[in-house]
């Protein structure tokens, strides 16, 4: 159990490299020691083959042997040479070397029991050819014929003997050859059975452990997908190991927390900006209402128009005729504003309030405004957004004609042109550089202080208007030749659109 | 849910393992035992004995010396010593006297061998023993020579038993029967003249002087297979078929009682046999033969190698051992079949 543990332990800190190459070892490692194991099986199995007829050789050699004792005596009987004398003793000597090898014991088996006879029947040769060629040494002829003629008898004897032997050793040896056979095909077909055994249990072992490593990986992979889809609510994965894999699944846990952690403070953060956005919108809602609430209450435009009528009947009481219509004129215009501030007006309203303004301006800069107009009478029901026209008159006083050492002059002239109606505003005033034109036209400019210099309707105002009333059908340009050159505005209405709106 | 998966899968895949596992060392161990059955295969063991006696016969190889064989060498087990055939797995068929000689010359422990009056036997049988290896004689004796002991029945004896027999079926006017004794021609001993004295005496007794003619017919035993041939001879020959026919030896009686079949003399001739192999049985059983008288087989051999051992310990042992005969008739015959196949049904 200890050991378990502990082989657990070492394998939780293995790099991925060090597993699969364990593995791979260890298969690899098996594969080998069962084929090194079959091999010599198989090769002590093939030496006993090999053995299988030693004992048939070893039977030749002593008949070859036998022979040569035989021959070598008869050589000397014939000659009685000293070398066949030698030779005589050689083959003895060999001779009994090779018989002394023989079973010399009474057994139960005949190959034994045959051999013993063998070993027994050659030591009487034996003792016969010493005593043949005794006897042929001491000349006794009558003798050494009796003696090798029994020695010959023995010497086929013994041949028999061994032929008979040679025989049924070759017999038992065959038996044994079909039983060692026998064993050998039993032994391929086992170890055939045994590597594909051990290569099953091998490539089960490699899908194990691979499927153990890539596992992990598998898991990461899927929740890295629910991950990159959006989702960040997902489980923690189980750390397993320390290899690789291991090491990124933790660290992949870590970035999954962090990326929650940052969107949560991030929300937060927006979350919290956009309170404090909130906060200045109404602020500025807040400063805007208590702004106007200030102008309302400064200028109310029904009492400051029936104190203006007022002071035009007291002034007609007392018969200052020009004040009387003075505050006449001033009382008609705050009272256009009132009624006509949101609502379209016609244009011959448009064009009496452009009258009573430079009236106005006229009695304050002591009529140094030359004012001239030119209308086409038929044009005067047109309906246009009201409060288009004075605004105009004012810019070109204000930015025209206020600054210029000459006479100031505006021309307003309205009248129809190929299906069109023209309002034209024209100074002789300072003129406008093109890129001011340009400046104007594109809303640049705008008017920084809108209770400063106008009643707060300024140029882009009117452009604005004229665009949401006409749909843009009309057009505001703006023509000047330069500084010093007078400026023309000109308004020009399809005359269609004209007829929609009106009726 | 992950987690079990892993754990159902780690438990089937170790159940896999140690299956796998225990079919490999089931596998090895068949390896094992294959290479091991070689080995053991190629090198039986073999009891060893201190002693080593033959027994020589010649060439008429009968279930009777087979028998003589085994239990000769059941009796020589026992005591330690083991018994050859000596000459039977040889390439060339050598006669008696020659394995005789070589088994003197091979320096074994002891002999036992069917002797006979012949010089040259009686000479070897001599030469053994003074060379110090004790010889017995089995079935027929060699009387001149100096073997130590003769186990064997008595030839008179066995022939007053053949008489009696006779003299059963001898007819009224049995003075013209004929009765045949078939005799080894080549064997040169007196135990047949002893065999054929017992017969004629028996007749004799009983019949006086008026007793059929008892003719020794010799059989040629010289070539392989002579014998057979002599004995349908006189089968084919109407002037020479006895009424009797008495067969000294198992194989004579087989060669009698299958001629007799073949000729179609069943009856005609009456067949007293000799041995009781499951043949001879089975013929006394269907009176083909008429009766057979049997030697002991077994005690034969067991004698034998007692004389031997008896001789080897004490230097001395009885010269003659007497083995039983016996009568086997119709009636027996049918009964020692039996219980044989009984035995051997019980032993299978």
């Amino acid at each position: 159990m200890r050991i378990k543990s502990l082989v657990a332990k070492k394998w939780k800190y293995m790099t991925l490299q060090q597993k699969l190459s364990l593995f791979f070892m260890i298969t690899a490692m098996v594969i080998l020691a069962v084929n090194l194991y079959m091999y010599a099986v198989l090769n002590a199995m093939a030496e006993r083959v090999e053995e299988v007829y030693v004992s048939n050789v070893s039977l030749n050699d002593l008949a070859q042997a036998l022979d040569y004792v035989q021959d070598s005596m008869e050589s000397y009987l014939n000659t009685k040479s000293s070398e066949a004398m030698e030779a005589y003793y050689r083959s003895d000597q060999q001779y009994r070397q090779l018989q002394e090898r023989l079973n010399g014991q009474a057994t139960a088996n005949e190959i034994l029991l045959t051999e013993k006879n063998i070993r027994n029947l050659s030591e009487t040769y034996l003792e016969l050819a010493a005593s043949v060629i005794q006897a042929k040494r001491g000349r006794n002829v009558e003798r050494y014929g009796a003696l090798y003629e029994e020695a010959r008898l023995l010497y086929e004897e013994i041949h028999t003997f061994i032929y008979s032997l040679n025989n049924e050793q070759f017999k038992d040896n065959s038996q044994n050859y079909q039983v060692l056979m026998v064993s050998l095909r039993n032994m391929e077909v086992t170890s055939v059975v045994i590597l594909l055994l051990v290569q099953l249990v091998n490539v089960s072992l490699i899908v194990v452990s691979t499927r153990a490593i890539t596992k992990p990986l598998q898991r990461l992979a899927v929740v890295a997908d629910e991950v990159a889809g959006g989702n960040f609510e997902v489980e923690q994965i189980p750390v397993q190991s320390m290899d690789e894999v291991g090491i990124v699944t933790g660290t992949f846990n870590q970035m999954v927390g962090n990326i929650r952690e940052y969107i949560r403070q991030l929300q937060q953060t927006m979350e919290r900006e956009n309170r404090l956005k909130e906060r200045e919108l109404m602020m500025q809602s807040h400063l805007k209402d208590a702004q106007l609430k200030y102008l309302q209450a400064q200028i109310n435009p029904h009492f400051l128009f029936n104190t203006l009528n007022a002071g035009a009947q007291l002034a007609m009481m007392e018969e200052a005729e020009r004040t009387g219509e003075f505050l006449e004129n001033v009382a008609a215009f705050f009272r256009y504003n009132v009624r006509k501030n949101d609502q379209d007006a016609t244009l011959e309203e448009e064009i009496r309030l452009v009258d009573n303004y430079i009236y106005i301006l006229n009695v304050r800069f002591s009529g140094e405004i030359l004012f001239s107009r030119e209308i086409d009478e038929e044009v005067l029901t047109v309906r246009v957004p009201s409060m288009i026209l004075q605004p105009l008159v004012e810019n070109a006083v204000n930015y025209g004609i206020r600054n210029i050492d000459r006479e100031g002059r505006i021309e307003l002239s309205v009248y129809r042109q190929r299906g069109e109606i023209c309002i034209s505003v024209w100074d002789n005033g300072a003129g406008m550089e093109p890129e001011r034109i340009r400046q104007v036209l594109a809303g640049e400019v705008r008017e920084t202080d809108p209770g400063s210099s106008s009643n707060g309707v300024g140029m882009h105002n009117v452009m604005e208007r004229l665009r949401l009333y006409f749909h843009d059908r009309a057009k505001l340009e703006i023509f000047s030749e330069g500084k010093d050159r007078g400026t023309e505005i000109l308004i020009t209405i399809l005359e269609e659109e004209e007829k929609e709106c009106t009726e | 849910m992950a987690e079990g998966n892993t754990y159902m899968g780690k438990k089937a895949m170790g159940i896999l393992l140690a299956v796998m596992s225990v079919l490999l060392v089931v596998l090895f161990v068949a390896l094992r035992r294959f290479s091991e059955g070689v080995y053991t295969g190629y090198q039986e063991t073999y009891e060893t004995y201190d002693q080593h006696y033959v027994l020589i016969t010649d060439g008429e190889d009968s279930d009777f010396w087979n028998k003589v064989y085994e239990s000769a060498l059941g009796e020589a087990r026992q005591e330690g010593v083991y018994v050859e055939r000596f000459g039977e797995g040889l390439a060339v068929d050598y006669s008696r006297n020659e394995l005789l000689k070589m088994a003197i010359q091979a320096s074994v422990d002891g002999i036992i061998v069917p002797g006979d009056e012949d010089e040259d036997t009686i000479a070897l049988i001599n030469e053994a023993v003074e060379k110090g290896i004790p010889v017995v004689t089995v079935l027929q004796d060699s009387t001149g020579s100096l073997r130590n002991c003769f186990v064997g029945n008595n030839n008179y004896n066995l022939g007053q038993e053949y008489g009696r027999q006779i003299l059963e079926l001898l007819p009224e006017d049995g003075k013209k029967s004929r009765v045949m004794v078939l005799a080894n021609e080549s064997r040169a001993d007196t135990s047949q003249n002893l065999t054929m004295l017992g017969i004629r005496e028996t007749l004799e007794q009983e019949l006086g002087k008026d007793i059929p003619a008892v003719e020794s017919r010799p059989v040629d035993n010289t070539g392989n297979f002579s014998a057979e041939e002599s004995i349908r001879d006189i089968f084919l020959d109407p002037g020479e078929m006895p009424d009797i026919l008495v067969c000294l030896n198992e194989v004579y009686t087989r060669c009698a009682y299958q001629a007799a079949v073949d000729y179609n003399q069943v009856g005609t001739v009456q067949i007293l046999g000799y041995y009781d192999s499951e043949t001879i049985l089975n013929a006394v059983a269907k009176n083909i033969i008429y009766s057979t008288i049997t030697l002991d087989a077994e005690q034969m051999g067991r004698l034998c190698v007692q004389a031997l051992e008896e001789y080897r310990q004490t230097g001395y042992t009885n010269s003659y051992m007497a083995v039983d005969t016996r009568l086997i008739t119709m009636e027996e015959a049918a009964k020692l079949l039996e219980s044989r196949q009984r035995a051997e049904t019980s032993a299978g």
